[in-house]
């Protein structure tokens, strides 16, 4: 699993925050934001593809917090909690909208060492038709990869947000991991 | 292909959690089922270009949002405390430390005079209803009192002159009605029963008039020894001229007569 390192917080330190802002204090918001806009503004990234809706999804996120302080309860990871908030405004958004835009970022791939222009245009290519497969998929199972890759949440907190169990989680994964692979080779064979 | 029973531990090595042997283990495994490992290598190496994938910056807009949305929701909780707080003004005056001590003062004497109120004052309501429930009670055994002293039945009659005694402030009706089954009721027990019932009233002037009257018209010579002892009691000299025409009866038992000769020498 990929070990982000946005992630390595302190969730103790994330609860003691959340604690403060539900207790009034709401200027420690500030401080979750700085944690976590990022992160939450990726995992919107790559559900939507779109850096605009990314950007409005995650301050819905945090209006949420700050509406629904009072309903935090300081149990488990605070993450675990802000994300459930994320899966379920996406699972409405994606109702609503059910339109995925890959459009406005086709210039931001990073440059990979040692790689001649030929190469990296060639590697910038397998990366756009990455994406487009991973936009092929379902819904829920472009969000497991997210969340298991980039999110670098382990798969028990994800069954947590999603509701199920770890075994069930390492197995749908995999599953959307197969599917990836399927589509990947489909678009890469055009 | 049965990947599916080791799906679990193709996750464990595309998540790199695997060790060089245990990886080595699952390969042949995978191998000795059929399986084409130059798929396990692609789905790694497809893996490891997801990581490549990089999200974008936010733009510097969506901080300024959440900012502005922080000092919204700040004045808005402000605002909020500052209504509450006119609300509170007069109040927190009271509790400053010059009126603090009288208002405990006043709170203190104002819970004393509570309890003392509910201790010695009985709930009026309550005893309103108990009143009239009681009322209600005395108003319905005189009337059975009234109605069953008239049968003819003489268990009836008795049953009317027990209810009389159950009357703690028996009205007129009620005595002239004992006076007159004393007097009148051929039932010899029924006449008993009403001298005694009568004998808890005599502290009414009507009762003891009466009971002197009666003397003249008892001829049973239980009832009559019974008055004479009863007369003695309450020390009713009226009752003298009575006995001596009850003495003047040819008809008259030997032993009340001597009864009512000894009563006679104790109230003269």
């Amino acid at each position: 699993m990929n070990s982000n390192p946005e992630t390595n917080l302190d969730p103790v330190s994330d609860t003691a925050l959340m604690l403060k802002v539900k207790a009034g204090d709401i200027e420690k918001l500030s401080l979750l934001y700085e944690r976590y806009s990022k992160m939450l503004f990726g995992f919107f990234w790559r559900m939507s593809g779109s850096v605009e809706t990314s950007e409005d999804l995650v301050q819905t996120v945090f209006y949420r917090i700050l509406k629904k302080r009072s309903q935090y309860k300081g149990k488990g990871k605070f993450s675990s909690w802000m994300f459930q908030i994320a899966h379920n405004l996406w699972a409405d958004h994606y109702k609503k909208n059910h339109r995925i835009d890959l459009k406005d970022d086709m210039e931001r791939w990073e440059l990979k060492e040692g790689l001649s222009t030929d190469e990296q245009i060639e590697h910038e290519e397998q990366l756009r038709q990455l994406r487009t497969a991973l936009h092929s998929l379902s819904d829920d199972k472009r969000e497991v990869i997210i969340l298991s890759r980039y999110q670098g949440m382990k798969y028990n907190e994800i069954a947590n947000i999603l509701g199920t169990t770890e075994g069930a989680i390492k197995i749908k994964v995999f599953r959307a991991l197969t599917e990836l692979r399927e589509q990947y080779a489909k678009i890469e064979n055009r | 292909m049965k990947e599916e029973k080791y799906q679990e531990r193709i996750m464990d090595y595309l998540d790199g959690n695997l060790t060089a042997k245990q990886a080595e283990e699952l390969k042949k495994a995978l191998r000795e089922e059929g399986y084409d490992l130059s798929r396990l290598d692609e789905m790694d190496e497809m893996v490891r270009q997801l990581d490549e994938i990089r999200a974008p910056e936010p733009r510097e807009e969506m901080k300024e949002k959440f900012f502005h949305m922080l000092e919204e929701e700040k004045s808005r909780i402000e605002s909020k405390e500052r209504s509450l707080d006119a609300l509170l003004k007069p109040f927190r005056t009271l509790l400053e430390p010059v009126y603090l001590p009288k208002m405990l003062y006043a709170s203190l004497i104002l819970i004393v005079g509570m309890i003392l109120g509910h201790w010695i004052i009985p709930d009026k309501q309550f005893q309103y209803q108990t009143s009239l429930m009681m009322e209600e009670m005395q108003s319905m055994k005189t009337l059975m009192a009234l109605t069953l002293i008239d049968q003819s039945n003489a268990t009836d009659r008795l049953k009317a002159v027990s209810y009389t005694g159950e009357l703690s402030n028996p009205d007129e009706k009620v005595l002239e009605a004992l006076l007159k089954t004393l007097s009148n009721d051929p039932s010899v027990n029924v006449r008993l029963a009403s001298l005694d019932a009568l004998s808890r009233l005599i502290g009414n002037e009507t009762v003891r008039t009466g009971l002197v009257e009666s003397i003249s018209n008892q001829d049973s010579p239980l009832v009559q020894i019974a008055i004479a002892e009863l007369m003695i009691t309450i020390q009713e000299k009226r009752a003298i001229p009575e006995f001596e025409k009850l003495l003047d009866r040819e008809d008259l038992n030997q032993t009340v007569a001597e009864k009512i000769t000894e009563s006679i020498k104790i109230l003269t």
